[in-house]
């Protein structure tokens, strides 16, 4: 351990520490006593837009899309076995995801701690790539696709995503076609891993009732060198306004379901500022179009919208941008309507009394996190990576004003930089 | 962490779970009526209006600003089935006093608002607000056709109804569009005084708080009958196989299977007998369908033990759906057969308790568990369920599964690419 740092937050009692292991390795420990969950979850700054970069040998290399997700399936095989093999053997719940910027690998149990956790560090240290074991996979990814192909949910938000950004490599399919994955071979993946997977660019969080020596002792064992590699940033351009502005797509749906994205254009902000805007734009998000809003109101009760209703902030070191989604059978009154009440923000201001409101239900749900060992260690994670710190939200959050909520939405609200996508019914014949 | 039942009237039950987990505290009412069209239109329509306004907050946005106000307190009502039982639960999840930054009392508005909404709804002259009616009328009709949406549960719904036809199991938690269009203002008004008075129900508080407070809640209600409706379970008769076409990129294959006396009788070993066989990323199913064979992303099983039945589901492309079919049975026959190893069955014991070890961080586990209980009269704490499930043998499990018995097959097969 060479540098160690602690936050804490005393008004709810809790603290982590965040450590810069000799590896390179940054490590969060969040010490819970007496929880029965534990989770720990290690990440690398690898996502579907990581599509081109300089190998360490420094060849150029470009990869199909699909190519993180592809490799985070593969992981989990070892020369000694699949990982869920070992976890059976505890009763862990282990998992992974691919988004984006990140691929992170997971487990959360109640016991065998220790164990579960020497799992985790083993696979994602110890690539198995074989060309059997990559061909296996090709079957089971390729009905991940189609599963996703047929999810109008997922189908409507990604199409929102290809209409709000023109050249951002987020246009880019996480799982991949069909074809992309079939074209993949063991020495792409082992390109990917060699780039992305070394120590300072991994991320790891634990949080629970743990012993921090045995996760230290755990890390010395499977981080013994430092290669500090770097990755050379992702050079993103994009124009500022939305590629298109209404996009759509038919599917065997029963009622439109739309997705209303904002594309923010305050995109170079880290540290505090960055948790500072994510938590101005959760109270705008909440003011404009949540449940407690007048927009919410006028189009739930005129029956333009339903109770599958929602909205969030989607918001990393490499885009941010906001949604707005639901089911209605006339979507452009519900874009109408959103912007009328953006334009009637930024003209008269915030009213005090809902800002507070909306404030300390913020606070409570933050609070009430705190609780829960997955969602801790993967916001520390997903901070981590933004450049920002976890108790940094609750504390910044006292200090926003209604002018700073004014700036901010000028910023993140704007219709030239929306997307509005609709799913509509096809009828089948 | 500790249970603690009262029994303040009849049919009225009070449940506690005490535990030091938590910076929140969790209360709710369930009303549990026996699963028919009418209970399950009338409490999903319900859950619709009542979350509409109360007397004291008539409008949504009222009660919205109110729990932001308090700390981000959260309301939810919903109907949902379990088994042949269709249940309306109003919950509260809301932050702990000591949390509060002006030394506001959470607990006491939410205790306020809680009474407000469950006895005091928006009604004059025998009837809702006619206007929020018919909103929700048309709100729930458009959810019961959006089931079709999400075509994993739309077959293994669709599956349900086909192999229960002529049983309550077969009644989606939502009711129907036929029933819901015959409901106005005050039948449905009515139909809520009816409820309100012959309803079972389990009030339910999970957290920190010592005080044995839900008997004033419980005040509200009269004596009803404490008579648990009963859910009928069936045995498998011919079996029956239904392919449906949609133009859809995958197949949807479900299997509904019967479980016998066995899994009845013997809770413990029927789930760890689930966790095995399907239940978990190490079952049999998971192995050897996705895992050996790469016929799927997903296959896995379900049980529901009030019915007593299981069902399996998996997405699979339509020409591999003999073959994945096929080894979904395999691998029953296997576990009927004994042909599992020690490890196999030690890996699923730990799994699962591992899972209820879990529930001790969660309130919403917590209070399922504690409701269950009451339901099926044997309630557990996680530390009895653990114990319980360490003293299953592996003759238990084999008895299990050598009474299961297919009932009906149901593909929704994807014909996309056959145009």
């Amino acid at each position: 351990m060479t540098n160690s740092k602690v936050f804490a937050c005393p008004v709810i009692g809790e603290a982590y520490e965040k450590v810069i292991h000799s590896s390179g390795l940054t490590v969060y420990f969040m010490k819970k006593q007496e929880k029965a969950k534990k989770a720990a979850m290690i990440a690398a700054k690898f996502g579907s837009i990581n599509y081109t970069f300089t190998a360490p040998d420094g060849r150029r290399v470009t990869v199909p899309n699909g190519t993180a997700h592809f490799l985070e399936h593969k992981l989990f095989e070892g020369e000694k076995g699949n990982a869920f093999d070992f976890y059976a053997k505890t009763g862990a719940k282990a998992n992974a995801y691919t988004s984006n910027d990140k691929t992170a690998y997971y487990f959360v149990c109640s016991d065998h701690f220790e164990e579960n956790l020497d799992v985790l560090l083993s696979f994602v240290t110890h690539p198995y790539l074989t060309k059997e074991n990559v061909e296996k996979e090709k079957g089971i990814i390729a009905q991940e696709i189609k599963m996703y192909e047929d999810e109008p949910g997922w189908q409507g938000y990604f199409t929102m995503v290809q209409g709000l950004y023109q050249e951002h490599p987020i246009r880019r399919d996480i799982a991949g076609t069909v074809e992309d994955i079939y074209s993949l071979t063991p020495e792409i993946l082992m390109d990917c891993y060699n780039t992305f997977y070394h120590p300072s660019n991994l991320v790891m969080a634990v949080v629970g009732d743990v012993d921090k020596n045995v996760v230290f002792e755990a890390i010395d064992r499977y981080f013994p060198g430092n290669t500090d590699i770097s990755v050379g940033d992702m050079p993103i351009i994009e124009p500022d306004p939305a590629g298109e502005r209404y996009v759509e797509k038919a599917m065997l749906v029963s009622r439109p379901i739309f997705h209303l994205g904002f594309k923010d254009n305050d995109t170079d902000v880290s540290g505090k500022e960055l948790s500072k805007k994510e938590m101005e734009v959760d109270i705008l998000l909440e003011y404009l179009f949540g449940k407690s809003s007048p927009f919410f109101k006028e189009l739930y009760e005129s029956g333009v919208i339903n109770h599958e209703f929602d909205c969030w902030y989607d918001l990393s070191d490499y885009f941010s941008f906001c949604v707005i989604n639901g089911e209605s059978d006339d979507p452009k009154k519900v874009e109408r309507c959103a912007f009328e009440h953006i334009s009637e923000l930024k003209r008269s201001g915030i009213d005090e009394e809902r800002f507070r409101e909306i404030r300390n239900g913020l606070y409570g749900s933050l609070v009430m996190e705190t609780d829960q060992a997955y969602s801790m260690a993967n916001r520390m994670v997903g901070n981590y990576l933004n450049g920002a710190e976890t108790f940094d939200a609750i504390e910044v959050l006292h200090e926003i004003t209604t002018e700073d909520l004014q700036k901010r939405a000028e910023k993140m609200f704007a219709e030239e930089r929306s997307c509005l996508s609709v799913i509509y019914p096809l009828k089948e014949e | 962490m500790e249970f603690y039942q009262e029994k303040p009237r009849k049919g009225v039950i009070c449940n506690y779970g005490i535990t030091d987990h938590f910076k929140s505290s969790y209360l709710a009412v369930d009303f549990v009526m026996p699963l028919t069209v009418e209970n399950a239109t009338g409490m999903s329509l319900l859950a619709g209006v009542i979350s509409r306004g109360c007397k004291a907050y008539p409008q949504m946005d009222l009660i919205s600003r109110y729990l932001a106000r308090h700390y981000g307190a959260s309301f939810s009502i919903n109907a949902s089935k379990a088994g042949e039982l269709e249940i309306l639960t109003f919950a509260f999840t809301y932050l702990d006093n000591e949390y509060a930054i002006d030394g506001e009392d959470i607990r006491g508005a939410v205790i306020a608002l809680f009474k407000e909404m469950v006895f005091h709804p928006l009604a004059e002259n025998g009837a809702f607000t006619a206007e929020y009616v018919e909103q929700e009328k048309t709100n729930l009709s458009d959810k019961i056709i959006g089931l079709f949406n999400d075509k994993r549960i739309y077959s293994l719904e669709r599956c349900k109804a086909l192999m229960c036809g002529d049983e309550a199991f077969g009644i989606n938690e939502m009711g129907d569009r036929e029933t819901l269009s015959a409901f106005d203002a005050h039948s449905l008004y009515a139909y809520f005084e009816r409820m309100m008075s012959e309803a079972y129900v389990v009030i339910s508080y999970v957290g920190k708080d010592r005080a044995h407070f839900l008997g004033e809640l419980a005040d509200g209600f009269t004596d009803r009958s404490d008579v648990m409706p009963e859910t009928v379970v069936k045995t498998a008769g011919k079996l029956q196989e239904i392919v449906e076409p949609m133009d859809l990129n995958q197949s949807k294959l479900n299997l509904g299977f019967r479980l016998g006396r066995s899994a009845l009788n013997n809770g413990a070993a029927c789930r760890l007998f689930n966790v095995l066989y399907g239940g978990s990323a190490n079952s049999k199913l998971f192995m050897n369908v996705r895992e050996r064979l790469s016929l799927c992303y997903y296959c896995s099983s379900i049980i529901d033990r009030f019915k007593n039945v299981m069902f399996v589901s998996s997405g699979v492309e339509a020409s591999k759906y003999e073959e994945a079919r096929g080894e979904i049975e395999a691998q029953l026959a296997a576990v009927a057969a004994g042909e599992f190893t020690d490890e196999e069955l030690e890996n699923a014991r730990v799994y699962l308790i591992d899972s209820i070890r879990g529930f001790l961080d969660s309130e919403g586990a917590l209070a399922s568990l504690m409701l269950s209980g009451t339901l099926r009269n044997e309630m557990k704490t996680p530390e009895q369920e653990i114990e319980d499930i360490s003293k299953v043998t592996r003759s238990e499990i084999v008895e299990i599964a050598r009474e299961v018995t297919l009932d009906t097959v149901y593909l929704l097969k994807g014909v996309h690419n056959e145009a």
